[in-house]
C-alpha cells in the first residue's frame, strides 16, 4: 500500500526538489508555507519513513541472527519512523501556520 | 523461545549461482532502500534547519554544495529513482504480469536505461554535478 502511494508521491517530490535546487532559505520557507505543498510533503514524509520502516524488518529478519537483538533492530528502527515523521510534520505545520 | 544465536549454516549463494542481471538488480533494490533509509535522516534534518534555524540551513546547504555532498546527493538521488523504478517493476510483478523469463531478462535492460536517463535528466536540471556550485 505504501507503495503504490509512493509512485505519484516520489514523482512530485523530485519535481518539487529540482525546482527548489539552488534556492535559498526564505524561498524554501516560502514554498513550504503554501498549504498544498506542505500537505503533500508531509504525506511522502509519513508514507516514506514508513515504506523504509517496513523494508528494513525485511533487512533484519534475513541478516541479524541473534533474536534478542534482530527485535531490539526492529523496535529502534520503530520509534525512530514515529519520532522523525512526528518532529518532520510538525515542523511543516509550524512553517505552515507561523512563520 | 530460546535465546539462543542460530549456528545453523546459511545457505551458500554468492559462492554458487551464476550472477545475471535479474539478480543484480535485486540487490540492488534492497542496497538503495537502505541507503535511501540512511538518507532519509539527511532530509528531515533539511527540513528542520530550514524551519527552525538559519545557521544551520546554511551550514546544511554548504555541505551539499561541497563535492563530498553533491556525491551523496548524487547517490541518493540514483536511489531514489532506481528503487522507484524496480519498485514499479515489483507491483507490476505483483499482478502477475512481466513473469516470463525473456520478460524479465528485456524488463531488466529496461529498467536499467530508464533509471540513468531519469537521474541525469533530474541531475542537469536542477543544475548540479559532482563539484559544481550548490
Amino acid at each position: 500500500m505504501t507503495a503504490i502511494a509512493l509512485v505519484p508521491l516520489v514523482l512530485w517530490f523530485v519535481v518539487s526538489m529540482i525546482a527548489l535546487a539552488g534556492q535559498d532559505r526564505a524561498q524554501v520557507l516560502n514554498w513550504l508555507h503554501a498549504p498544498l505543498n506542505a500537505v503533500v510533503f508531509g504525506l511522502f514524509l509519513i508514507m516514506s519513513l514508513y515504506h523504509a520502516d517496513l523494508g528494513l524488518r525485511k533487512i533484519y529478519e534475513d541478516y541479524v541472527q541473534a533474536r534478542w537483538l534482530q527485535l531490539s533492530s526492529r523496535i529502534a528502527t520503530d520509534f525512530a519512523a514515529v519520532l522523525l515523521g512526528f518532529a518532520g510534520v510538525f515542523a511543516l505545520l509550524r512553517q505552515a501556520f507561523g512563520g | 523461545m530460546p535465546m539462543t544465536t542460530n549456528e545453523r549454516p546459511l545457505s551458500p549463494h554468492l559462492q554458487i549461482y551464476k550472477v545475471e542481471l535479474p539478480m543484480l538488480l535485486s540487490g540492488l533494490h534492497r542496497i538503495t532502500g537502505i541507503a535511501l533509509s540512511v538518507g532519509s535522516l539527511l532530509l528531515i534534518a533539511w527540513i528542520e534547519s530550514a524551519v527552525y534555524s538559519a545557521q544551520a540551513f546554511a551550514a546544511l546547504s554548504r555541505f551539499f554544495g561541497s563535492f563530498i555532498g553533491q556525491l551523496m546527493l548524487l547517490g541518493w538521488t540514483f536511489s531514489l529513482i532506481y528503487h522507484s523504478v524496480t519498485g514499479v517493476r515489483h507491483l507490476i510483478w505483483d499482478t502477475g504480469r512481466l513473469l516470463e523469463v525473456e520478460q524479465i531478462q528485456s524488463s531488466s535492460k529496461f529498467v536499467v536505461a530508464v533509471t540513468i536517463v531519469l537521474t541525469v535528466l533530474a541531475w542537469l536540471l536542477a543544475g548540479g554535478f559532482p563539484g559544481g556550485a550548490s
